[in-house]
């Protein structure tokens, strides 16, 4: 087997000089920022999961709710279903399209006070090689156990959204050396329905081992 | 300053997912980085570089600290910079010159008069700049400007990446006085502002968003026995057989201390306990010693309110045992910059009850690591259920230590300053070491 080198990613967040106070506001910019602005206000939440409110996961959602007040909006934005967006594009188009249409039937008219705008950071994501270095599915499987979370994040979120090329490396990588059943379970494993990253790791971890048991 | 510290030294207190990052990263990072400021010790800047400094190195980084000289006309005149930057409380600017004319022609001379003034202090802010030019190595490969008073020092770049921190509010600044900073500011590479509220969308260059941050092992924030906590209390007459509400803060009309004794007085009318508002006097602000005189005449003598005038200022462990002996630690801010005296409070696992401005909505999320207060009543509310309520108290106060953990310390930030001199090699918004 070849060696596979865990990669990181870290975050550095940088602002985009746009901000909102209402609903019209915000739908113009979410149209036209860029892609990385929303990956972060859609996802960083999963990684700072402690103290954000439980009933609205992503920035969007909770502004709307915080700031504006619309609750059936918040709601709409905080159940967007992120097991269908393979690109940041058709998550943005789906974000337009839930705003547009509760546009097209409620009242809007409701502004963020002073100082509760909605400002647009953008994320620049730094990837690089960890000091885990695998040769073995058991090498996987306990890396996996002790790694820092945002490795999970990397290779199950982030890299299928921002990092396009890498997206599945570690999934081939097991797929050259090891079993496509156990592929396909990681692959569909549907990353947003846990309450935090210790709990995403814990579902990989039992899907690696059931894997090992039923292989031995 | 040769002091190199490592950063294994915070094992015990975050990740080591991080820790292993911050030596990842730093390999990354190729040459001389410089940091300039305007003074070694006093105020958050000093404070924060005191710590990441001695990291840095520690990283195998190649970094000088170097500060600015001037006289006093020069450290007035960026005193009166930093006033009008961020000076304004409910729209209301301070302005260099109180004038009220009292004719056209009084109004024109009063107007001439505050514009030779700008004019007299923009010349000295350039000159000290200059001569501190001249005289600094400012050859590196990163050099970080903090605040104002060196900014202009961009002017005799050579090359290398420079960036300029900015640790205030400059959202709603003095318009002559940002035009004239912001010809040399938008030379930089970039720019780092503490939260998105204190930036300006007009300098046209990259800007970057860091919260300022907290050294656990700073004397300001150690663990202290309980031993080392009494003698403090001992020290300055204050006994612990009752609960403690505390405010530590400048004698500042913007951190409303006569609001925090009035909150204090409504909640001793329920519960028994004790307030300590501790703080000093600015040397350059010559209202200081009024508004102390003012919260003593508002204390009015009663025994369970300790104004403590720190004159010499108090020393950094004298501040983190007044904060370890409270029940619930108050910032009642009228105006604030960043505050972070609050990420002092939650660090200690303490309730914090701060006021809904600058950065400390940013530290406390309401009900989850403190409360939010938007009036006196609100306040006294507030303290007395977390007096009422240890359980409470003690769920907010971890909450709120794991919320500093994440976001508030010194690793946290020199994590961002390694990523950010790594993007500015690497002008992609997705960079693969």
């Amino acid at each position: 087997m070849t060696d596979f080198t865990f990669y990181r990613a870290r975050y550095q967040f940088e602002l985009t000089g746009k901000k909102a106070r209402d609903l019209p506001e915000l739908l113009a910019a979410i149209k036209t920022i860029d892609e990385s602005s929303i990956f972060n206000h859609v996802y960083h939440a999963l990684l700072d999961s402690h103290f954000l409110p439980i009933g609205y996961p992503n920035d969007f959602a909770y502004w709307v709710i915080d700031a504006l007040h619309e609750p059936v909006l918040a709601e709409r934005l905080a159940n967007l279903d992120l097991r269908e967006f393979h690109d940041t594009e058709a998550l943005r188009e789906e974000i337009v399209r839930i705003i547009e249409d509760y546009m097209a039937i409620y009242d809007v008219s409701c502004r963020a006070d002073v100082g509760q705008e909605f400002y647009f950071i953008r994320c620049i994501s730094v990837t690089f090689p960890t000091r885990h270095v695998v040769t073995n599915m058991n090498e996987v499987l306990e890396t996996i156990k002790e790694i820092d979370l945002d490795s999970i994040f990397y290779y199950f979120i982030a890299s299928r959204l921002l990092d396009g090329e890498h997206y599945q490396e570690l999934s081939r990588w097991i797929q050259r050396n090891d079993s496509h059943e156990l592929i396909e379970k990681l692959d569909n494993l549907y990353p947003y329905g846990f309450a935090n990253m210790d709990a995403l790791r814990d579902e990989i971890v039992r899907i690696i081992e059931g894997y090992f048991w039923e292989n031995i | 300053m040769n002091e190199t510290r490592s950063i294994w030294d915070y094992e015990d207190i975050v990740k080591r997912g991080l820790l292993e990052d911050l030596e990842l990263l730093a390999e990354h990072i190729t040459g001389r980085v410089l940091h300039i400021n305007a003074t070694y010790s006093g105020g958050g800047v000093a404070e924060i570089l005191s710590s990441m400094i001695p990291l840095l190195k520690g990283l195998g980084i190649e970094t000088e600290w170097n500060i600015i000289r001037g006289d006093d006309e020069f450290f007035s005149t960026t005193k009166t910079f930093h006033n009008v930057l961020h000076g304004r409380v409910n729209g209301a600017a301070e302005v260099l010159v109180a004038h009220e004319p009292v004719s056209v022609l009084d109004g024109l001379k009063s107007e001439i008069g505050e514009l030779t003034q700008r004019k007299e202090m923009f010349e000295t802010y350039l000159h000290w700049n200059k001569v501190n030019s001249e005289e600094m190595d400012l050859d590196s490969d990163f050099v970080f400007i903090h605040d104002p008073q060196p900014a202009a020092l961009i002017d005799v770049k050579q090359r290398g990446k420079w960036i300029w921190r900015c640790h205030i509010d400059v959202s709603n600044p003095d318009p002559l006085v940002w035009k004239f900073l912001s010809e040399s500011i938008s030379k930089y590479d970039a720019s780092i502002f503490s939260t998105p509220m204190f930036a300006r969308p007009d300098l046209g260059i990259r800007e970057f968003l860091v919260p300022p941050s907290i050294d656990p092992l700073s004397d300001k924030n150690i663990e202290l026995s309980q031993g080392d906590i009494g003698r403090v209390l001992d020290k300055y007459g204050i006994c612990m057989d009752k609960p403690i509400i505390t405010q530590v803060s400048r004698f500042d009309r913007l951190k409303d201390l006569p609001g925090v004794i009035d909150a204090y007085k409504l909640v001793k009318k329920r519960i028994d306990c004790q307030l300590i508002l501790a703080g000093g006097v600015a040397s350059d602000d010559p209202e200081g010693m009024g508004v102390y005189q003012e919260v003593m005449a508002k204390a009015d003598g009663e025994e369970d309110i300790h104004v403590l005038l720190g004159s010499p200022p108090f020393s950094d462990i004298e501040i983190n045992a007044f904060q370890r002996a409270s029940t619930v630690i108050m910032q009642k801010s009228l105006k604030e910059g960043f505050g972070l005296v609050v990420s002092e409070g939650l660090w200690k696992g303490k309730p914090v009850i701060g006021g809904a401005t600058g950065g400390i909505p940013l530290q406390i999320v309401n009900d989850v690591t403190g409360y939010l207060a938007h009036s006196v009543d609100g306040a006294a509310f507030k303290i007395a259920n977390l007096l009422k309520n240890p359980e409470l108290a003690r769920r907010l106060g971890e909450a709120g230590k794991e919320h500093v953990r994440h976001n508030f310390l010194i690793t946290r930030h020199l994590k961002d300053y390694l990523l950010i001199m790594l993007s500015l090699e690497n002008p992609s918004g997705t960079i693969r070491l």
